[in-house]
């Protein structure tokens, strides 16, 4: 049997919340960045001789729809890692 | 407090949603590449090879998804001493984290491979270009199905 | 005639193999534990009891056969190249136009990297399709750390030296405030920034990681509930071959783009 305390609880809680925070913010970015391939795919397809330019605005417009994915790998990380019973 | 109980759960929920949005994503891929053929009947063989290198790539967050789900479930194999209530909550954190993290990043892979087999309809000869765009498109739309495993891998082994 | 000797021997093979395999017990408590060493990061006993021994066999063992390989190609460089000479050159030649293609003429410069690392991925992912019980030196998470992190200071180093260290610095705080027509440097971002930077070196070398190490794990267990009977065959095409390859372009490709992104 575990001994549950108050202290014990506050931990596996943030253990949930960084199971939470990741699992539901990965979606999004994932989704979006996606769709931002598709549509520099389609881009390349019709003119190839642009590849370099469409690629690296698509990169640059992942880099910034991700910012939210790497939001919540920050709280993921602190609530690991500060949150201590 | 029942570990065995958590980490099945966690298993079954890593896999279970984990696999949703990349079974999505491989059927539109599956589905633009179809229609692509039907529209250039010459160039099947280059469309197919479009799509296969892209499904291969589209699945890797399925496959995060299974290794993480195949850990919680051999996890019972190696129950540490001291077991806590955050080891039993990390466990149904990991699979929670990986299943709804391979989601995302799953359909938008998908997304990618199958505008790359649109785009293959429209102009087979630039094969090249078109699948370099994909795989670096798709490569880094799942990044954040990685930080999800690196995320579901510190609850299961770190803590 | 030949077709029934053939399907003859390949029924015989597999009612062999059914009859070994009845008798082999499924093992699966050592998955889970066997691959994943890096627990010693946590913070205990990291020193050299850290360090992964059959890792670094296997890791020297494809440095030396593709040393060899090379050593053997260009012994006599002729004109008209051998076959060995022709599939070196092809090899070169595709990397030189996927590098000048990306980055323009000074691409060129990245491309030994961005070929050697894509070779040695390739035939370090390749190992476990030898049927010794090698593990994929790539499988283990110290070896795409490593590459990630060599990749990493070559982006920033490159970055720096074709920018200047003043313009590399103000771009950690995109994207500036910009009030009549003077640039502010955003301070709010530039954490931000530094995060999303090592989130790249994070996700490339866990991608790596994960790919292979989840296609080793499927590989153990499947092979283990059919028992080592047919399927285990395909399972090897697919994650050995066919995954190895494309994983290792991907992470050659990204350290280019890596590089790309930060140089322009």
């Amino acid at each position: 049997m575990v001994e549950i305390t108050g202290a014990e609880i506050i931990r596996a809680a943030a253990m949930l919340g960084a199971g939470l925070a990741m699992g539901f913010g990965a979606i999004g970015p994932g989704v979006g960045e996606g769709y931002a391939a598709g549509k520099a795919c389609e881009g390349v397809a019709r003119e190839p001789e642009n590849a370099g330019l469409i690629t690296r605005t698509m990169l640059v417009g992942q880099a910034v729809s991700e910012s939210t994915g790497i939001y919540s790998l920050v709280i993921a990380l602190l609530l690991i890692f500060v949150v201590k019973a | 407090m029942n570990m065995e109980l958590y980490a099945y759960l966690g298993g079954a929920l890593s896999i279970g949603l984990g696999a949703i949005g990349a079974g999505y994503g491989i059927g539109m891929a599956a589905s633009e590449a179809t229609k692509a053929i039907t529209r250039q009947p010459n160039a099947s063989g280059k469309i197919t090879k479009v799509m296969l290198v892209g499904q291969a790539v589209t699945e890797s967050p399925a496959i995060f998804a299974l290794l993480i789900a195949l850990f919680l479930v051999f996890k019972v194999y190696h129950v540490p001493e001291q077991i806590t209530l955050a080891n039993i909550a990390g466990l149904l954190a990991a699979g929670i984290c990986m299943g709804f993290g391979a989601m995302g990043p799953g359909v938008g892979s998908g997304m990618a491979n199958a505008s790359a087999c649109t785009g293959m309809g429209v102009q087979p000869e630039n094969e090249n270009a078109i699948m370099r765009t994909m795989l670096i498109g798709q490569a880094v739309s799942q990044s954040t199905s990685v930080y999800a495993l690196v995320i579901s891998m510190l609850l299961l082994f770190v803590i | 005639m030949k077709k029934k000797i053939i399907w003859a021997s390949v029924i015989a093979f597999l009612i062999l193999e059914i009859l070994i395999g009845i008798n082999i017990k499924p093992d699966m408590s050592s998955i889970g534990e066997a691959r994943h060493k890096f627990h010693s990061i946590a913070g205990h006993e990291l020193p050299f009891g850290g360090i992964n021994v059959p890792t670094m066999y296997v890791t020297w063992g494809v440095m030396a056969f593709i040393i060899i390989l090379a050593l053997l190609a260009m012994r006599n460089v002729k004109l008209v190249p051998g076959r060995l000479q022709l599939v070196f050159e092809m090899f070169v030649g595709a990397f030189d136009k996927l590098c000048s293609d990306t980055l323009g003429e000074r691409g060129r410069k990245f491309m030994p990297l961005v070929a050697s690392l894509f070779i040695f991925i390739c035939l370090c992912n390749w190992v476990g399709l030898i049927p010794l019980g090698w593990e994929e030196p790539t499988s283990d998470l110290n070896t795409t750390l490593g590459l990630g992190i060599i990749c990493f200071f070559v982006s920033h180093g490159a970055a720096i030296r074709y920018k200047g260290i003043k313009k590399y610095i103000l771009d950690y705080f995109e994207p500036m405030i910009e009030i009549k027509g003077v640039k502010i440097p955003n301070v709010v971002f530039m954490p931000l920034n530094v995060v999303g930077e090592i989130g790249k070196l994070i996700s490339h070398s866990f991608r790596l990681y994960g790919n292979i190490l989840g296609g080793a794990i499927i590989m153990q267990v499947v092979s283990n509930l059919v028992r080592y009977i047919a399927l285990p065959v395909g399972l090897n095409l697919f994650f050995g071959l066919f995954v190895g390859a494309v994983q290792a372009f991907v992470f050659s490709m990204l350290a280019l783009t890596y590089v790309s992104v930060l140089v322009e």
